[in-house]
């Protein structure tokens, strides 16, 4: 039987979140699930060549960060660069939404390779339309 | 090549996938992507010291058709899993 594919709508800016998301994408993709992710306003900024490597933390506290950037560090946690690579690796498809690009005055050629397509929500529903979806 | 006994059996070991020090789902992840790489029957030794591996690696042996053949902890508090590769991807 085929496996339900699971689609994950990214918007939030921060680390921990995108991360979370990443952590859902591998276990889904490592039990042989499709998963399409469809990136979209402040996930954007670290799908553009250059930002992947940053650490953006979601109101927490100093000690917080420190915790999550030790983790960082040890590879106990990855980067988000490390996790779009490693889930590409996996068959993971990339798209990065137009609406947001326009907002956010990027072009399609400043994003990273692994971005597979641009494409609007209507695309990215059809795409998904028997996939479990996910807001993160 | 290693080999280890398991449930009185005497089983070769063609890889060993280290994930101790990863969290969820990381160890998982290594392991499915390691597995990809064996041939049919051939057994993966998994080490993991995230406790999710307990449940994780029988739910996901169970969804994918691979077949855990062990899992325990050892002294150094690690959990050495074997897994036998019964389906590809």
């Amino acid at each position: 039987m085929e496996k339900k594919g699971l689609g994950i709508i990214f918007h939030s800016g921060y680390y921990d979140r995108i991360y979370h998301g990443f952590s859902i994408t591998l276990a889904a993709s490592a039990l042989g699930r499709e998963v399409k992710l469809f990136v979209t306003y402040w996930t954007l900024e670290y799908f553009k060549k250059g930002e992947s490597g940053a650490i953006k933390l979601d109101g927490e506290s100093e000690a917080y960060k420190d915790l999550i950037k030790k983790n960082i560090e040890k590879g106990h946690l990855q980067k988000i660069s490390e996790l779009i690579t490693q889930a590409k690796s996996m068959g993971v498809k990339i798209y990065a939404c137009t609406n947001s690009m326009g907002i956010l005055n990027i072009a399609r050629d400043e994003l990273i390779p692994e971005v597979d397509k641009s494409m609007g929500l209507t695309t990215f529903l059809v795409e998904t339309k028997d996939s479990q979806l996910l807001f993160i | 090549m290693k080999k280890v006994v398991v449930d009185d059996i005497e089983v070769t070991v063609s890889t060993t996938v280290d994930a101790v020090g990863l969290f969820c789902p990381m160890p998982v992840v290594r392991l499915k992507l390691e597995l990809e790489k064996l041939k049919l029957n051939e057994v993966a030794e998994f080490l993991a010291d995230d406790s999710g591996v307990l449940e994780d690696l029988p739910a996901w042996c169970d969804e994918t058709g691979n077949k855990l053949l062990s899992i325990e902890k050892n002294k150094d508090n690690v959990f050495v899993a074997y897994v036998e590769k019964l389906k590809d991807n």
